[in-house]
């Protein structure tokens, strides 16, 4: 299709048309001048007369837009006063900011605040504690681009949308889509829809992880604009002291909220696009697979929405907002399905060869997302290995086989090369977790076959029972599959079914049988855990039990898929068509109703940019030099031995910069507000020469200084050689590919097409 | 079944020899463990006591503390382990009250621990221990033969029943029937598929049942039990009198096996549920005569939510066990009523109904009457059938042989309610029509664990679920439909009398269940009001609207059918808008169970409750047993009490049993009060029966206690005990011979029938 012919449809043209005008009319506004409206005045507050809300500058007049909120302050407290900006007369939802906390050690707040309507009364409130000195001074409002950058983004993507549409409705009228297409297309938005449902409201849903998750958002948005590519160390976490989460919770995924937030987004709808994004891309991929394995789309679309609309990823993806653990459920199916098809499909068939591809993909991004999943994903697929041990030395498969473990550690060389380094020479507080017991934390066996799930709470089930207990298990509706393949089975039914999809639902079942064993309480974790030093640490590390519940979905879908399969095959179409309005009834009386008692019971809140989180909060505090009381940081200067002085000071992120003087006749030092992770370096700026880095009081970085050294010290973050190679090699991997792709396509003269019918398998 | 034994002989003796491996250790001594002695616990200094560490292997292990000298206050005496892994050591410890001389608990340990101690608190008193010791007892091999027993017989009978499913004998609706049920079981018994249990109303007073049937059979001072030692401190109780126990067996036969407390009764509902299941299915394959009706009957019933209810708002053991035979009266009077009278079957037909009555009685004497006033009524609305000879003779002989087989149960305590005034007449309530139920109720479709009884917010499940109300409303539509039509249907329906009937029956019986019936007006009405009064609760007749609604929906399962004919001649559609009804009604039942089920898990905290006396002796709910005039709050453990001038000695108390030394040293008649009720049946008497002038009095002491006379210059041991009276020995007597005679009978009949079929 040649894009001239596109043009030839008048509605797609005035799409166009209209979306090149609004964004030159967004880009003019961008080019445009920022205002800077600055307000001078000071405030004094009396030590021990707490207020909650005294306002500083009222009456402010400002026209819609996003602005930069500078506000000048003095306090000898940390996060006891509250900056804030408040209007009564803009419409609800049309003041977003969460307002700064203020600090000892910073002299001025910058936060950001999204006016969706001019206002003239427009106030500036401090809450203030009643402890401590507090006097603020001037203020500073600075527009921004923000509000034309989002409005483009919304323009494009709407855009985007309706032309997709209208290409398909155009290539449905030209060359025809078959019905059962058509009911996929539909089926599958449904469930993404379904799925994002709670994404769809007002504020963002609390859950044990979600801070977390946001500031991990917040950290990469600052790690791309302090330099950093690929982001190592949060910069701003912890006081601005860095914390190296990316190092070991890798970040891939989380550019892509990260990206918003630069356009402009708070942080809350970066978030909520980003799980609606996840949502589409599972429902995809698992279609994809789903759909490939049982090469039927109304079984794909069936087990799409048995994996998407899952109770355990539900519970993950929006009751506990395991952001990563939620991101890892999408790859999952990928591997099943690459595995599958290594063992299943003829090693001399024409695309064996291409197997390796989701097995590589589906690895790659669970590495990325969620490493626990991939450990557990590992050992899973030794498992099934060692089923078909056989199958393994014919070489074909082992190629194959090999090729996809290679091009996923490839594709994450320039993460796990970083982790690796870390994980084994930087003494971090994860290596001291191991006493750490789970079983406790197990389930009970009801627990697994819940179908009316409610919210409950976040309680150890040991502790507690099932009373009030969080939506953990698979579900009914998946346990009824797997009751009714077993029975099937105990029947002799699978002697005479000699099919790929038998040995599949075999596997499956006995893999999701134990993998909901290992999930349960009555699980001997306890015992394994006492057996040795590195089972401990294993152990340890799973923390819950039920994240084997995860691959457990996976492979009851499977389950039900192959039931399906089978029902179809032998022409019962009773029983096809009785599992079908039971999986139905099953998702709504399961995976909606869970959804509609979250979106009803569960409380809300809106987080709009990271200044209203606060910077202390490190989760579990894994990856935290063992020995840091990271209680102790704040904020702050740098400090100096005796004989040091320091003239002036700039910091921008992990990036120093001090003039100082050592007047002494000994070696003095000076001690960042920085966290010692191995990979900073110190440099003279004047003669270029690298000063000495150490471990300082509580960990800090402590940078030595030479006896009488005067001049500039430049302090920063440099990733060693060895991570920076790891990063070649995988730029180097997706150039290759891509280089691959595009010589294979035109040496096949193969165009893209998008009107090739082509029937799912 | 051979050719399975054959194929499995391997496996089969394999489970023999592990189970011969095993037996030998269930006779193991005990062994001790650690012992301590003249402990002194101070109140003010040392009110802890720690012993010293010692090691455990997985078994079961008991602490018993003897000699305890304690005048006011308690001691509170548990074992503990530092470090272990989750649940592999479960005990609750037990509190010793003050004039308490002993206590023994168990301690369930299930992996190998070698920093156990047993540590005593003391509470606001000093005392004194004598012995302190901990024994391993051979519970935990007993326990684990017994498991793998069941385990072994189980997966023999599957194996048996796979290789019958594989070869063809098995048929698939028998394959159906058996999956269906197990999958009812297991979702009816969904909650207490834990380590834990789920609180409910009434349950402490039935554990205390079970505990208390236990104690009393292990003194082996009484059989059958009346008056259950244990209770109220060791003062006894007369509940077994006035509850019948025979089904309490079960809990009481796993307990003696080793299990605690909660898992005894956590298996006897699985037993209870399983058995609900297979009754039923039998029941109302019975009347039907078809698999699929009466397995729809069977999970409607399973199911139902004043089943669940029942087991797990509630606890109500005596209403669920009665509802686990009401559909075997179902089949018996359905039996009697419909089946040929000519046929050699006819006269089996009373059976069902002399089992069910039988059970029923002795499990729940209220539902026991609700059964007989409908059996009554059934017998008025169809008097002629009832008044066929045949029938009349076969009804007239299940009323004689159930009298006959439960004398020993009735009849006992129609003489303890002649002879003395219980709180039981000044607890019942002449105002019941305020519990019932409220129209609306009716429709609710979702069942939650609620407690209020009043009014429908947060109200008790007292609806028929939503399978059966679809049922009902479709039933009654078409035969309002057809009553207003007046019109005969092209084919007649042969289930229409049938299906009329029931829902004249579930109708009726959900009527009485409301606030609408008069039933305050009714309980005005002399000799009805004792009925009417026993109720208690208007809701309590739900059981019936429960019963009637399942076989109701067995029946309405071939009817339907039936009715389904006039609606389309196409095959094809026929079935699957018939099928695909059933279908739905049963995926309604099922999840709606799921729903009730899953909230009650939900919605109910955790008790690990593995020794019995943690949970007291206390727990008789309203008291209803006592002696009228007794002051329930009263209780607590307590010497004997002497007037002045008589003077005891060696005083030991077993269960419902006493021997001491008395000696009254005046000239007159002294009393001496015991730590029993004074129930009747209690009998004194001198040292190894000897006659003498001792005699209890028909004046109770201090809280009801039994009050002995010993005359003037008595000096001598006294044993008193409870023997029952011989009106009692004479009931049990003949209940016994009733059961030899039909086990005669029937014995006889099954050679008779052997040697002229020649089988």
């Amino acid at each position: 299709m040649k894009l001239r012919n596109l043009f030839e449809n008048k509605t797609i043209f005035l799409t166009v048309a209209c979306t090149f005008l609004l964004s030159l009319f967004c880009v003019v506004k961008i080019c445009m001048p920022n205002q800077e409206y600055k307000y001078e005045g000071q405030t004094v507050f009396e030590e021990g007369t707490a207020c909650t809300e005294a306002i500083i500058y009222e009456y402010i007049s400002l026209p819609a837009g996003v602005y930069d909120v500078v506000l000048e302050y003095q306090t000898d407290t940390n996060m006891k006063n509250l900056c804030t900006v408040a209007d009564e007369t803009v419409f609800s939802g049309g003041l977003l900011t969460n307002g700064e906390h203020l600090y000892q050690n910073l002299n001025h707040t910058d936060y950001r605040l999204w006016l969706l309507e001019g206002t003239e009364q427009l106030k500036l409130c401090i809450a203030y504690g009643g402890e401590g000195s507090l006097l603020t001074g001037n203020l500073t409002l600075r527009e921004t681009d923000a509000l034309w950058t989002i409005l483009l983004t919304i323009i494009w993507s709407v855009a985007f949308c309706v032309i997709c549409i209208l290409l398909f409705v155009r290539h449905d009228r030209t060359v025809g889509v078959e019905p059962d297409q058509k009911t996929v297309i539909v089926g599958l938005a449904v469930i993404v829809l379904t799925a994002s449902l709670p994404f769809l409201q007002d504020g963002i849903m609390g859950g044990a992880d979600l801070v977390y998750h946001l500031m991990r958002i917040e950290g990469v948005k600052d790690g791309i604009l302090s330099g950093q590519f690929p982001l190592r160390i949060e910069p701003e976490w912890l006081f601005g002291h860095g914390y190296a989460n990316s190092i070991f919770y890798c970040n891939t995924l989380l550019y892509i909220p990260a990206i918003l937030r630069l356009l402009g987004f708070t942080v809350e709808t970066a978030y909520k696009v980003y799980c609606i994004l996840i949502n589409v891309a599972t429902v995809w991929i698992g279609y994809f697979c789903f759909s490939r394995i049982f090469r039927d789309r109304m079984i794909g679309l069936l087990c799409t929405a048995l994996h998407t609309l899952s109770v355990f990823r539900i519970y993950n993806f929006v009751v506990k907002a395991a952001l990563g653990e939620g991101s890892a459920f999408t790859f999952m199916p990928l591997i099943l399905y690459g595995l599958y098809r290594v063992f299943s499909e003829e090693v001399k068939g024409k695309n064996y060869q291409k197997a390796w591809i989701p097995i590589a993909i589906g690895y790659a991004g669970l590495m990325q997302t969620h490493v626990l999943s991939c450990e557990i994903s590992a050992f899973l697929t030794i498992i099934v290995c060692g089923v078909f041990i056989k199958k393994i030395f014919v070489k074909e498969t082992f190629l194959v086989l090999a090729k996809g473990a290679l091009a996923a550690v490839t594709m994450s060389c320039w993460y796990l090369i970083p982790f690796l380094d870390y994980f084994i020479n930087e003494d971090i507080h994860m290596h001291y977790v191991s006493a750490r017991t789970i079983q406790d934390r197990g389930l009970y066996l009801p627990v697994l076959f819940f179908n009316w799930w409610k919210l409950g709470n976040n309680a150890v089930m040991g502790d507690s029972g099932m009373a009030e207990s969080h939506a953990m298990g698979i579900g009914m509706i998946l346990g009824i599959g797997f009751a009714v393949f077993c029975v099937l089975w105990f029947s002799g039914k699978w002697q005479k079914e000699k099919s790929r999809i038998t040995a599949l639902g075999k596997v499956s079942c006995i893999l999701g049988g134990l993998l909901m064993l290992m999930s349960l309480n009555l699980f001997p974790w306890d015992r394994i855990q006492n057996i040795h030093e590195i089972a401990k640490t294993l152990v340890s590390s799973i923390q819950f039990p039920y994240r084997f519940l995860g691959w457990g979905t996976i492979f009851l879908v499977i389950v039900w898929g192959c039931l399906l399969s089978y029902f179809q095959k032998n022409e019962k179409k009773w029983h096809y068509y009785l599992s079908i309005v039971c999986i139905l009834a099953g998702l709504v009386t399961s995976g909606l109703y869970l959804t509609d008692y979250i979106c009803r019971d569960k409380t809300y809140m809106h987080i709009y940019n990271e200044e209203g989180m606060g910077f202390g909060y490190i989760s579990g505090a894994e990856y935290i030099i063992e020995g840091t009381d990271y209680e102790r940081l704040a904020f702050a200067f740098p400090v100096t031995s005796n004989d040091v002085e320091i003239s002036e000071y700039r910091k921008e992120y992990l990036h120093m910069w001090l003039s100082c003087t050592n007047r002494g006749n000994t070696e003095g030092c000076v001690e960042l507000p920085l966290l010692h992770y191995t990979g900073y370096r110190a440099y003279d700026t004047s003669s270029g020469e690298e000063l000495e880095v150490m471990c300082g009081t509580n960990n800090v970085v402590r940078v030595l200084l030479p006896a009488g050294f005067e001049g500039e010290v430049e302090v920063k973050f440099v990733s060693p050689i060895h991570w920076r190679i790891g990063e070649g090699v995988t730029y180097l991997w997706y150039f290759s590919m891509a280089v691959l792709f595009v010589l294979k396509h035109q040496s096949c003269g193969k165009g893209f097409k998008i009107n090739s019918r082509k029937r799912v398998g | 079944m051979r050719k399975a034994i054959k194929k499995y002989r391997i496996w089969i003796l394999i489970e023999l020899a592990l189970l011969l491996l095993l037996l030998p250790s269930c006779f193991q001594k005990e062994l001790l463990v650690y012992s301590d002695s003249q402990i002194v616990l101070n109140a003010e200094e040392e009110s802890m006591y720690e012993g010293l560490s010692f090691s455990v292997t997985p078994g079961v292990y008991q602490v018993r503390v003897n000699g305890v000298s304690l005048e006011e206050g308690h001691i509170y005496v548990t074992a503990t382990s530092d470090k272990h892994g989750f649940r592999t050591f479960r005990c609750n410890g037990a509190t010793v009250f003050s004039q308490q001389e002993s206590l023994d608990f168990e301690i369930y340990v299930l992996e190998s621990l070698d920093n156990v101690h047993v540590t005593c608190s003391a509470f606001g008193t000093q005392a004194c221990i004598k012995d302190l010791e901990v024994y391993r007892i051979n519970w935990g091999s007993r326990i684990l033969t017994f498991l793998l027993a069941v385990g072994s017989l189980l997966l023999d009978m599957l194996l048996v029943f796979r290789e019958g499913i594989v070869t063809g004998r098995v048929s698939k609706d028998r394959q159906v029937v058996f999956w269906a049920l197990l999958s009812s079981v297991l979702v009816a018994y969904f909650p207490y598929m834990t380590d834990y249990f789920s609180d409910a109303a009434d349950i402490a007073f039935q554990w205390l049942r079970i505990e208390g049937l236990k104690e009393t059979l292990l003194h082996g001072n009484q059989f059958p039990v009346r008056v259950q030692s244990y209770w109220l401190y060791d003062h006894g109780y007369a509940v077994s009198a006035f509850n019948g126990d025979l089904l309490l067996w079960i809990p009481v036969l796993f307990r003696l096996i080793g299990f605690s407390l909660m898992n005894a009764y956590k298996l006897f509902v699985l037993v209870i549920t399983i058995m609900t299941a297979l009754i039923s299915y039998y029941s109302f394959k019975k009347c039907t005569k078809e698999s699929y009706s009466a397995l729809f009957g069977s999970v409607l019933y399973m199911l139902a939510p004043y089943r669940i209810y029942n087991f797990y708002n509630r606890g109500a053991m005596g209403e669920y066990l009665a509802m686990t035979f009401f559909p075997l009266i179902i089949c018996g009077m359905y039996r009697l009523f419909t089946e040929d009278m000519e046929s050699d079957k006819y006269k089996t037909a009373k059976w069902p109904l002399i089992i069910g009555l039988s059970c029923i009685l002795q499990s729940h004497i209220l539902s026991c009457e609700m059964i007989i006033v409908c059996i009554l009524f059934v017998c008025i609305l169809f008097y002629k059938r009832t008044f066929r000879r045949k029938t009349f003779l076969q009804l007239a002989q299940a009323a004689i042989l159930c009298l006959l087989l439960n004398m020993g149960f009735w009849l006992p305590l129609l003489q303890m309610m002649a002879g003395d005034q219980y709180l039981l007449s000044s607890i019942i309530s002449k105002n019941i029509q305020y519990m019932g139920t409220w129209f609306a109720e009716l429709f609710q479709l979702y069942s939650n664990k609620d407690t209020a009884q009043n009014g429908m917010y947060h109200a008790e499940p007292f609806h028929m679920g939503i399978a059966s109300l679809i049922i009902l409303v479709v039933s009654v539509g078409i035969l309002f439909h057809r009553y207003v039509r007046k019109k005969k249907p092209v084919v007649v329906n042969p289930y229409d009398k049938t299906m009329l009937f029931w829902t004249t029956m579930i109708i009726f019986t959900w009527l009485l269940s409301t606030r609408y019936f008069p039933w305050d007006l009714v309980a005005e009405i002399p000799v009805v009001s004792i009925l009417t009064t026993s109720i208690q609760f208007p809701t309590q007749l739900f059981t019936l609207v429960t019963v009637f609604s399942a076989i109701g929906g067995a029946f309405f399962f071939l009817w339907f059918a039936e009715e389904f004919t006039g609606f389309t001649q196409d095959k094809t559609k026929m079935q699957y808008g018939k099928n695909g009804f059933v279908f739905l009604l049963l995926i309604l039942a099922f999840f709606s169970a799921v729903y009730h089920v899953n909230d009650i898990s939900f919605q109910s905290k955790p008790i690990w409750l593995y020794n019995g006396e943690n949970m007291g002796s206390i727990s008789f709910v309203n008291g209803e047993y006592l002696l009228e005039g007794t002051e329930i709050t009263d209780y607590s453990y307590h010497h004997p009490v002497a007037e002045d001038g008589l003077e005891w000695a060696d005083y030991e108390k077993e269960g419902t049993s006493v021997r001491m030394y008395v000696q009254n040293s005046t000239e007159e008649e002294k009393y001496l009060e015991l730590p029993l009720i004074g129930y009747m049946g209690y009998v004194v008497e001198g040292d190894n029966g000897r006659e003498t002038d001792l005699r209890i009095t028909e004046e109770r002491g201090q809280h009801g206690d039994l009050r002995i006379a010993v005359p003037a210059s008595y000096a001598g041991y006294i044993e008193v005990n409870y023997r029952g009276l011989k009106i009692f020995h004479v009931a049990e007597l003949v209940s016994a011979l009733t059961v030899l005679g039909i086990a005669v009978l029937w014995i006889s009949r099954r050679i008779k029938w052997k040697t002229k079929t020649g089988q």
